[in-house]
């Protein structure tokens, strides 16, 4: 019995002294993990903070969230958190930086259209740091889907009047966008059909063309031995599978590889863009 | 860490000047607009790192050769995961030479897809399981 009254008393002593961590606490706690290497615990600690806090602390736990999912390259849920922002910010800028941000997780995913979606819910009567955000990100997202007629209305006036070299370099640019993008795979594949390799050189990949060309050739030599040497049926039975595995593959790749080089160079041209662009206003 | 920054000073800063915003917006786009970074292709074959002899190391070195020139201009797939030739590589170098060459000519005359019904079926892939076994 007196034990157990002991226990008890040790037991509610403890309990008395003991307090869980406050929400207060958690919120430094997550922040100073924010800040390390492992940031996993952060996040973990601003969704337990955003779960128990409310509103209180509910618009800078949604921004971190966001950023530290953007972090982990996991940019839908990023995007998620930017919207949740969105929702629930209190101000026009943070929902507009809300906005913008989403928009960018939305670019990280090549959802160009849904970006497009995005801005164009934003407000005819914007303030003007923000109406020249909203060209810069339309801007990006047209010439994401190749619309580079609507690009270069976005993106020209981004570049003062005055500055002349820059606005002809941007032409430049954009008229070389609108080179790449006119690279058609069914061009590519037909002449891949007419010569091995052709499309892959038409594609400017010089390496996958002289790779098929010479691949196909090979196989060319072994036919016509094989038929020299047996007959052109025995021939026929045995080398034309590998012909048509080869001769085939080389024209669906030319048609695969002219998308990805487009992709490439269309990428290039717009980090070029982006420079300009990008330049301070004389 | 870039993405990071970027979203933090987005979304911390209260009261920005134009140009800064201008400028976090640029480095945000270029990293929508980066390329793609292929990697190499003995980086995306791990198994082909690691080889403690000369007869892996030359298995490793006709895989990889495979893969570059012949692989890659192929119309076909492999019916299986692993494919014929990483099975290939890793019957070798579990087995040995000539219990992995019985193996991998037993692949090879298996790759048909005829069977499926024998095989479980990799559902990431959407191809039929076949690993290494003796």
């Amino acid at each position: 019995m007196t034990q157990k009254l002991l226990f008890f008393l040790c037991w509610i002593s403890t309990v008395h002294f003991i307090s869980a961590q406050t929400v207060a606490e958690s919120l430094l706690f997550a922040r100073e993990q924010a800040t390390t290497e492992d940031r996993s615990l952060a996040l973990k600690t601003y969704q337990r903070v955003l779960f128990f806090s409310g509103d209180r602390y509910r618009d800078e736990c949604r921004s971190q969230l966001a950023a530290l999912y953007a972090d982990q390259g996991e940019f839908e849920k990023a995007a998620f958190y930017c919207d949740l922002l969105y929702e629930s910010a209190d101000t026009d800028s943070l929902r507009y930086e809300a906005l913008f941000s989403k928009t960018g997780m939305l670019m990280l995913q090549n959802q160009y259209k849904k970006a497009i979606l995005e801005l164009l819910s934003l407000p005819k009567n914007l303030p003007e740091p923000w109406v020249s955000r909203k060209q810069l990100y339309l801007g990006a997202a047209h010439f994401g889907i190749h619309e580079f007629d609507l690009a270069r209305i976005d993106l020209l006036p981004l570049i003062a009047a005055e500055n002349v070299e820059g606005r002809a370099s941007f032409e430049r640019l954009m008229r070389q966008a609108e080179q790449v993008s006119r690279k058609s795979p069914k061009i590519a594949r037909t002449l891949s059909f007419i010569l091995p390799g052709a499309g892959q050189f038409y594609a400017g990949d010089i390496k996958n063309g002289v790779n098929s060309i010479l691949l196909n050739a090979l196989m060319f030599v072994w036919f016509i031995n094989t038929g020299v040497a047996y007959t052109f049926v025995e021939a026929a039975m045995t080398v034309a599978p590998w012909i048509f595995r080869y001769y085939g593959g080389g024209i669906r790749h030319a048609g695969e590889i002219v998308d990805i080089k487009k992709e490439e160079r269309l990428r290039m041209v717009f980090q070029k863009l982006l420079e300009e662009v990008g330049k301070p206003k004389m | 860490m870039k993405i990071v920054l970027m979203i933090l000073s987005f979304l911390l800063a209260g009261n920005m000047h134009a140009q800064a915003i201008k400028n976090q917006d640029i480095a945000c786009l270029k990293q929508a607009f980066s390329a793609k970074s292929k990697p190499r292709l003995a980086a995306q074959f791990s198994l082909t790192q690691d080889n403690p002899n000369e007869l892996q190391y030359v298995f490793s070195g006709l895989f990889l050769f495979y893969k570059s020139f012949f692989s890659t201009q192929d119309n076909l797939h492999c019916s299986f995961h692993p494919s014929c030739s990483e099975y290939g590589l890793e019957a070798v170098k579990k087995l040995g030479l000539v219990r992995g060459v019985v193996c991998t000519f037993d692949r090879l005359s298996r790759c048909n897809g005829f069977s499926p019904e024998l095989y479980e079926i990799d559902q990431e892939r959407r191809v039929l399981k076949d690993p290494v076994g003796w």
